[in-house]
């Protein structure tokens, strides 16, 4: 078994200490980081595929977000320099209002980084105000916003609603994304797209990019 | 002649199969329409919250509304945990409250809580809701209390393994079961032992407890192992507080490959959402079901839309053992007339399949 498939495997184990020590072997072996990177992140699909199946649980892809965090702290250096200055768009990101948990938003941050994106950060608990000032300041292709809470993903209605009252809508595609979040709920609030993890993510913002440039 | 209550009970244990009991959980969401306020001045004002929820029973005698539908609301279902150890809540003009402020943020923190010992049961938003509790033992009118079993002995701890990770937030909660599983057992143990007390508390006010009403989560968010060491345990802890009584566990999410695990669980009655498959829960599990029409669909669906689809889930999960309800509280928005074809049917199947 190749060194990268044991990364993938043990990632599925969410063995975090196995995982790290990997990750080194494999960079000091000479492999490229975007073998690595696709190695963990086959791993994260297949948390993910479990998950759907009911056999892993939210602990399970909270667990498997932090192995990939932290693998990443040796990776993404050697990856952002390979791809340095060459952006594919610009996202906005952060969780919504009355929220503060970030590691979902955070792993989705790291995915798109190394996948080429220009990401803005705007932390948690972020006023819907705050999302329309950010699309006005930085103009970003993408707004992303996350939500665990089923008593705070209403707040990515009023943003977009706020967005469409400042006539910022149709300047920026959004995206949304949480446990909580489902494609139905992505359609009623008007959100251009929904991602059920952060490895799907990057191939919504992907698609939403071309179809944007298809368009203009 | 017995009450719906007592009625309700026997077919929570098996002792009556000829009635459909319609039990829901029907609160601010919803009762905030009474006096067409927004949430907020809902949550401020317990006389309004009475006599709303006195006028709901009133509008449908044929419902029980159980958990925070005859409980004083102020943060119940989130706050007493996260604050008792000082976390603090953020109220909003129309949403439920959440916990903003954490109590917890390293491991170092649960040493330092674990030091000043077991905060004070009137600590954080517990003190308010026990007065309230006060309240309404005083006022909730004796023919409800009677007909569907409310206020005398009922107990609602709120959420008991999820309140402990809600004061510190889900994801650092479920991330040091493994990274850091002593912080996680000392931090346990100590928001349990609060829950008790808190428990013992409003048995002061209320009696003896007879229901008890928890809603916990954390059932469909850990599996297996991690399930066995660090949940069950201590939400059996608080069910056992109870044991004479008649105990619900709500959790609407899907607990799937958890669901042999979950039947450990110390209850009658599970609320159980529309993830999982009916006749699957039915097979593997103890429980009287309480449920499981899904609540947004509820809303939306047209009166002869509902009055199929309880049909369909009566004749699919069977009578007996089982409360018909939504699968997790109602929504918002939730039409009346939505809850009167849910009566209908729930009442014509009766007669339909007892052949009254």
């Amino acid at each position: 078994m190749s060194i990268l498939d044991e990364i993938r495997d043990y990632m599925v184990k969410l063995d975090s200490e196995k995982v790290t020590n990997l990750v080194r072997k494999a960079i000091e072996q000479g492999f490229k980081p975007v073998e690595i990177l696709n190695a963990l992140t086959e791993g994260i699909r297949r948390v993910g595929d479990l998950y759907e199946k009911g056999e892993y649980f939210v602990s399970d892809l909270l667990m498997s977000a932090e192995i990939f965090k932290e693998a990443m702290t040796h990776l993404e250096p050697l990856i952002l320099k390979e791809t340095a200055g060459e952006t594919i768009a610009r996202v906005v990101i952060g969780t919504v209002e009355g929220d503060i948990h970030d590691i979902g938003k955070d792993l989705v941050i790291t995915m798109l980084k190394v996948n080429g994106f220009e990401v803005i950060d705007l932390g948690v608990d972020v006023p819907s105000q705050k999302f329309v000032e950010a699309v006005k300041q930085y103009k970003p292709d993408i707004l992303g916003m996350s939500a665990l809470l089923t008593t705070t993903m209403w707040k990515m209605k009023e943003v977009i609603d706020a967005l469409k009252r400042e006539g910022l809508r149709d300047k920026v595609k959004i995206i949304i994304g949480g446990a909580v979040i489902t494609e139905e709920f992505a359609k009623e609030i008007g959100a251009d797209a929904y991602a059920k993890d952060a490895v799907d993510a990057i191939k919504v913002c992907k698609k939403l990019i071309e179809e944007q440039r298809k368009t203009k | 002649m017995s009450t719906i209550w007592e009625r309700a009970v026997e077919v929570a244990l098996g002792k009556k199969s000829d009635e459909i009991p319609i039990v829901l959980q029907v609160y601010a969401l919803v009762l905030k329409r009474f006096a067409r306020v927004k949430e907020l001045e809902y949550y401020r004002n317990p006389v309004l919250q009475l006599q709303a929820k006195i006028a709901f029973q009133k509008r449908f005698p044929e419902v029980i509304n159980i958990g925070m539908g005859t409980f004083p609301e102020y943060g119940e279902f989130v706050g007493p945990i996260p604050t008792a150890f000082g976390g603090e809540l953020r109220w909003f003009d129309d949403q439920p409250p959440v916990v903003i402020k954490y109590p917890i943020r390293e491991p170092e923190d649960v040493d330092r809580l674990a030091e000043a010992g077991i905060p004070e049961v009137t600590a954080g938003v517990a003190g308010e809701i026990l007065k309230r509790l006060e309240y309404f033992y005083d006022w909730f009118p004796r023919d409800l209390r009677e007909e569907y079993g409310y206020i005398d002995g009922a107990i609602m701890p709120g959420t008991v393994v999820e309140g402990a990770a809600l004061a510190m937030g889900y994801d650092k909660f479920l991330i040091w079961m493994r990274r850091y599983p002593d912080v996680i057992h000392k931090w346990l143990k100590l928001a349990t032992e609060w829950s008790l007390r808190y428990c013992k508390a409003q048995e002061e006010i209320v009696g003896k407890c007879r229901v008890m009403f928890v809603t916990d989560h954390t059932p469909h968010m850990v599996g297996g192992k991690l399930f066995l060491e660090f949940v069950l345990p201590y939400l059996n802890k608080i069910f056992r507080f109870c044991n004479k009584g008649i105990r619900i566990w709500h959790n609407e999410g899907r607990v799937g490959a958890n669901l042999e695990l979950v039947d450990k669980i110390d209850a009658e009655v599970w609320h159980f959402g529309p993830f999982d498959d009916e006749t699957q829960v039915r097979a593997k599990t103890h429980f009287c079901l309480m449920g499981n029409l899904h609540p947004p669909e509820f809303a939306k669906l047209t009166p002869k839309e509902i009055e199929e689809k309880v049909r369909k889930l009566v004749l699919k999960v069977g009578i007996g053992k089982f409360w018909l309800s939504t699968g997790g509280g109602m929504a918002p928005g939730t039409p009346f007339r939505n809850i009167d074809a849910l009566i209908r049917a729930a009442k014509k199947l009766e007669r339909e399949l007892t052949k009254r």
